[in-house]
């Protein structure tokens, strides 16, 4: 079972390998670019703009939506979003520090999320896997928000992640609205602005002060440590195709692991996609009416489930699910 | 246990009394579906047993014509497309219902025993209630009861299909780190962070 595994793993990235390379695409506007140069066209147009806009996420039969304020100047990057849906909840970003207020539990959320400071880094790596695993096509032109935009798509080279189609601005090539499409061209979940106000007055101090008053608030900082697979005592028995390693955490709370906990959290990406594999001890009581929970997917996030003698595997990514079956099989215990 | 161990007549007996298990209790429904022998001597042993608890009660046969009516009512209803029906609200019920299901045997041989066991419990005691109540005949009314569970299993089965949509919370809490942590993608800034912090966790 496993040589097999090996073997279509290996087949896909022969494939996607042959296939892809950093192929050029003629975008909207007749400039020739990269893939790489296309996303980093759409991340620098959001790192220089300020702008004000109301965001909305439709993952299967959900909706959710929120308020958007950002100011960009230059390395410094500050976001403010209100859910607008659900509990209430206001969620800062100053750089890869973000903090989330919980008004209704009085609680503040500080952390650090260090794949926010990945980007644009991952992308000028020599074996960047984007450009390898996705084409890049222009589809046309469109609007969104009010706004015109360039429409393009990429599409990925096999069946191990999903195709994004994407709206940018014409002017500035910021994103404006994006999809995320299975193999058959279905939408499985989108994200985009209903409303945007370009150049917006949108003050970064104000954002900052803002983000700074935790007054009244208890706050709350997850402790995670990091690791790698290896320290932990786990090797791969195979590598999934154009998805690297990016960071291994431990969640820890005081001495052990509390109940239900996370002790291991290890994330990948391809670039676009991202899976985070969790291992933890296996607990029958908790984890095996789990596994048809599991099988249902939310969007474009799917989940996959295994027993490995006393330990539990979970696979959490916005990949098909076959990705996250190979992820929980490649995974193996140090003999 | 063989059949020469365990004669047909038999067979149906300790069905009846519950005393079969695993794989003979499964021959022995096959086996009540089936021969029309079995199902006289089910319905026979239920009069006895009848006369045997209530002898005060007026012990009356059923009318054959009408249990074949009563059959047909029953067969009428498909157990299996109802419980797909539900299920195939979701994508991957419906690529499931295409494969043979394992338990599809199992589910025959509990539709043939419910139609057989429903067929003898309620026809004798309708048909003596009626008697008793000197109704005369009313087949349909009869008819519409086994009507009853059928309804009950594909209520259950959209409620197994809307519940799958209630996420557990050890899932959500997967998720949640995952989009805390994971979410690395090129679309980052601004759509990923965006999108996972506009992502309304407790409106699933």
């Amino acid at each position: 079972m496993k040589r097999t595994i090996s073997l279509v793993l290996l087949v896909l990235g022969a494939l996607a390998n042959g296939l892809a390379a950093a192929e050029s695409s003629s975008l909207p506007g007749g400039v020739a670019a990269s893939v790489e140069q296309w996303l980093m066209r759409g991340h620098e147009a959001a790192c220089q703009r300020a702008y004000v806009g109301t965001f909305v996420v439709t993952t299967g039969n959900y909706m959710s939506s929120s308020r958007i304020w950002h100011a960009g100047e230059g390395q410094q990057q500050m976001e403010r979003v209100d859910a607008l849906t659900g509990p209430p909840r206001s969620t800062f970003r100053h750089n890869d520090e973000v903090v989330t207020f919980l008004p209704d539990r009085r609680i503040v959320v500080q952390e650090t999320r260090e794949a926010l400071g990945l980007f644009p880094n991952l992308l000028n790596r020599a074996d960047a896997a984007v450009a390898r695993f996705y084409r890049l096509s222009a589809v046309g032109q469109g609007r969104v928000a009010g706004l015109e935009a360039d429409i393009v798509q990429l599409t990925p080279v096999d069946a191990l992640r999903f195709g994004y189609q994407i709206w940018s601005e014409q002017k500035t090539g910021l994103v404006l609205k994006l999809q995320t499409l299975d193999g058959n061209g279905r939408i499985l979940e989108q994200a985009a602005f209903s409303e945007l106000q370009l150049d917006a007055p949108v003050n970064m101090a104000d954002l900052k002060a803002s983000m700074g008053n935790t007054q009244g608030y208890r706050v709350r900082t997850p402790n995670l440590v990091r690791t790698t697979v290896e320290q932990e005592g786990w090797t791969w028995s195979a590598s999934v195709p154009g998805f690297q390693p990016l960071r291994c955490y431990k969640r820890v709370q005081g001495a052990a692991p509390a109940a239900g906990q996370l002790p291991l959290q290890c994330i990948f990406s391809d670039g676009l996609a991202s899976v985070s594999l969790f291992v933890e001890p296996f607990d029958p009581s908790r984890h095996l009416r789990l596994v048809t929970h599991g099988q249902q997917p939310m969007g474009a996030t799917h989940m996959r489930v295994r027993q490995l003698g006393n330990w539990w595997l979970t696979a959490v990514g916005e990949v098909p699910p076959q990705t996250l079956t190979a992820f929980v099989q490649a995974l193996e215990r140090k003999k | 246990m063989s059949d020469k161990l365990q004669p047909n007549a038999e067979l149906v007996s300790a069905l009846l009394d519950g005393e079969l298990h695993g794989q003979e209790f499964v021959r022995a429904v096959d086996y009540l579906g089936d021969s029309e022998a079995a199902q006289a001597d089910w319905d026979t042993y239920h009069l006895v047993g009848e006369l045997m608890r209530a002898p005060s009660t007026p012990a009356q046969s059923h009318d054959p014509v009408f249990l074949q009516r009563l059959r047909r009512e029953i067969n009428s209803f498909a157990i299996e497309s109802i419980a797909n029906e539900a299920y195939g609200k979701r994508d991957e019920g419906q690529n499931r219902s295409q494969e043979p299901a394992a338990n599809d045997a199992w589910w025959r041989r509990v539709a043939g025993l419910a139609s057989v066991a429903l067929v003898g419990v309620l026809a004798w005691q309708g048909y003596v209630l009626l008697a008793a109540d000197g109704v005369t005949g009313s087949g349909a009314q009869l008819a519409q009861r086994p009507v009853q569970p059928l309804v009950e299993t594909a209520q259950l089965a959209q409620g197994d299909a809307s519940a799958v949509m209630i996420r557990d919370p050890q899932l959500d809490a997967l998720l949640a780190a995952h989009r805390q942590l994971g979410g690395a993608t090129a679309l980052q800034t601004p759509s990923g962070f965006l999108r996972n912090a506009t992502f309304n966790e407790g409106g699933r």
